[in-house]
């Protein structure tokens, strides 16, 4: 049985649906992202699961129990909010101390406690400290190691990192995975950052207007997006429009692009190829590049070339549209404005769309 | 330095009346004397007096403030709903006059079940609603100030049910807005006449219904006893604010650097 079971929440704001019909099911152990744009849901879904709303309907079982309407503090939750949550009259060791003071624990065992914990997160030397002497990042630390020291069910993360400056973030970002792992603590992480999402978990779960897109391992909801809101949320995405034609290829302006083999398609009705912009390569037009035979070709004329440090992004203008390619940033190749290209992908790379958003093929849910 | 100019002026038009009274005080025609202020050390009812107004300070803050602080945060955390229909209610006592006020408390606890007219008790209770507005702005605006729903959402994930919350957490981040509570309701209590007139009158004397007799029989004496007031009122200000010094830890917020 999953350590954390969510079973068919349904909950209401006034008249706004927040969620509607999510199920979940957590292993113990895994960290598991909740990823989404502001109003998707993933923030109630957490509050559901730490106790702070009940669902209208749907059930929350956590390591076996009911707890749909136990309340917060009798969970056995550890929760590390978005910012301001120490206690402003509180040292950073007073705060950490705070969950076992509340549990009656001896004095001594505490003061040890609270010792580990403040090595956990590397802040020993600022133990004597108030919240108002440390930084963002050291606040935040400090608020994990709050969470943890009541040795909770499973941890959770309402968008911890979201208030911080982006290097604090990088490095706090793999030290909570780094701690998450170490101690084995099933946990459930809040954001709308998707590279935060993708590097951390175990697995990734989309959401969007209160309902699960998908569910997944980060490559997969990467590479393999079930939904068009997931091609579409994650990372960037060409969509090649066309229709499906009598040979079971995407007429695309008059070109026939071979399907992925997955794929099944019924003539006549209208697609969408949707593919990455790294997995097209780009090659100047009579470069006498080779293209691997099977590979579809289109061609079109370069319009910017954008550099973003890892990777340049080329936009190319084929027929009215633009598809965006992605090539390292290292790789020296002059591009200028104005030139014909050749643009070329494997058929595999693709994902194909029916015209409502689903994909289109065997492992099709 | 316009400032300071202002500030200045700002405070000699403060003082001014009170620089008035104390001439008029210190000075038996060209002759400088202490013997209004002497006056009231051998006066039985200027001490009995002031206690009584003392005393129903005391018992005003400490049941204002504690009721409002509850209250404020339960609305807070429970009914956030209800704040628009609290804040109204605490400004009530704002628009209704004194006088009427007065008269409608006597018209309820003349009669039984509850008698309680011309008692202490009485006056206390119209007194704590006389400081809603005080109070219930002090303390919401703390509340505001503090994330109170964070904090406690936190100490709550922690294992903490609602009092311990409630103590441990909110009250001591609170303990400015409660402080400027307690200063405020202690100011007016000190001050207030109408209500301690018709209420209780002379079966509770204070200390402002004192100073209008004396003053009309003896106005060096009254005026000193004014002064006497304004040093007594002050002097518990000051004290009120040590005592918020030595509250629990540092009280500012969190910065996110």
């Amino acid at each position: 049985m999953a350590f954390l079971t969510l079973e068919r929440l349904d909950k209401t704001f006034g008249h706004a649906a927040a969620l509607s019909d999510v199920s979940l099911e957590v292993e113990r152990g895994e960290l598991v992202s909740l990823l989404g744009p502001s109003g998707c849901g993933k923030t109630t879904t957490l509050r559901i699961v730490a106790g702070f709303e009940t669902p209208d309907r749907g059930r929350v079982l956590l390591d076996g129990r009911d707890v749909t309407h136990v309340p917060p503090e009798r969970r056995g939750i550890g929760m590390v909010f978005q910012g301001y949550s120490l206690f402003p009259n509180m040292t950073a060791a007073q705060n950490i101390a705070y969950g076992l003071r509340v549990a009656r624990r001896p004095a001594e065992e505490a003061r040890r406690r609270v010792g580990e914990l403040l090595d956990l997160v590397g802040l020993r030397d600022a133990a004597g400290r108030y919240p108002h002497q440390l930084s963002g990042g050291m606040q935040q630390r400090v608020a994990l190691a709050r969470a943890l020291a009541i040795e909770p069910r499973i941890l959770l993360l309402d968008e911890p990192l979201s208030a911080l400056d982006a290097k604090v973030r990088l490095s706090l970002r793999t030290e909570i995975r780094r701690i998450q792992t170490r101690l084995g603590i099933t946990a459930l992480y809040v954001t709308h950052d998707q590279e935060e999402a993708l590097s951390l978990s175990d697995r990734v779960v989309v959401m969007s207007h209160g309902r699960i897109e998908q569910v997944g391992p980060p490559e997969e909801v990467y590479g393999e997006p079930k939904t068009e809101f997931t091609a579409s949320f994650i990372g960037s995405m060409n969509q090649l429009r066309g229709t499906i034609g009598p040979a079971g290829t995407l007429e695309y302006h008059g070109r026939s692009l071979r399907l992925p083999p997955r794929a099944r398609a019924t003539a006549g009705e209208t697609a969408a190829l949707v593919l990455r912009p790294e997995a097209i390569t780009l090659t100047p037009e009579g470069a006498g590049d080779a293209v691997p035979p099977g590979a579809n070709v289109l061609g079109g004329t370069l319009v910017t070339r954008t550099f973003l440090g890892p990777i340049v992004r080329l936009v190319v203008e084929v027929d009215g549209e633009y598809l965006s390619v992605d090539v390292p940033g290292a790789q020296r190749t002059v591009h200028r404005q104005g030139q014909r290209v050749r643009l070329w992908f494997d058929p595999e790379a693709a994902i194909l769309m029916a015209a409502s958003g689903g994909e289109k093929g065997d492992e099709a849910e | 330095m316009i400032q300071r100019i202002v500030l200045v002026l700002f405070f000699a038009y403060l003082l001014l009346p009170i620089t008035g009274v104390l001439h008029f005080t210190l000075l038996d025609g060209t002759r400088v004397t202490a013997a209004h202020y002497l006056q009231a050390l051998g006066d039985g009812e200027f001490q009995a007096y002031i206690v009584h107004s003392l005393a129903l300070a005391v018992a005003t803050v400490a049941i204002s403030v504690s009721l409002m602080t509850f209250t404020a945060f339960w609305v807070h955390m429970r009914a956030p709903a209800l704040k628009p229909l609290l804040e109204l209610l605490s400004f009530l006592p704002f628009v209704v006059p004194a006088v009427t006020l007065a008269l409608g408390l006597i018209e309820i606890y003349s009669r039984p079940p509850l008698v309680l007219t011309g008692t202490a008790s009485l006056l206390t209770f119209a007194y704590v609603v006389l400081a809603l507005p005080f109070t219930y702005r002090a303390v919401e605006n703390g509340l505001s100030a503090i994330d109170s729903r964070t904090l406690s959402e936190a100490a709550q994930s922690l294992g903490a049910g609602w009092w311990r919350r409630f103590i441990t957490v909110i009250v001591p981040n609170l303990w400015p807005g409660i402080v400027s509570a307690a200063l405020l309701t202690f100011s007016l209590v000190m001050g207030e006449f109408t209500l301690a007139l018709f209420l209780v009158g002379s079966a509770y004397e204070t200390y402002p219904l004192y100073l209008n007799e004396v003053w009309r029989s003896d106005p060096k004496y009254g005026a000193a006893l004014a002064i006497l007031s304004f040093l007594i009122t002050w002097g518990s200000s000051v004290l009120i604010l040590g005592a918020s010094r030595r509250a629990p830890g540092q009280v500012q917020g969190a910065v996110l650097k």
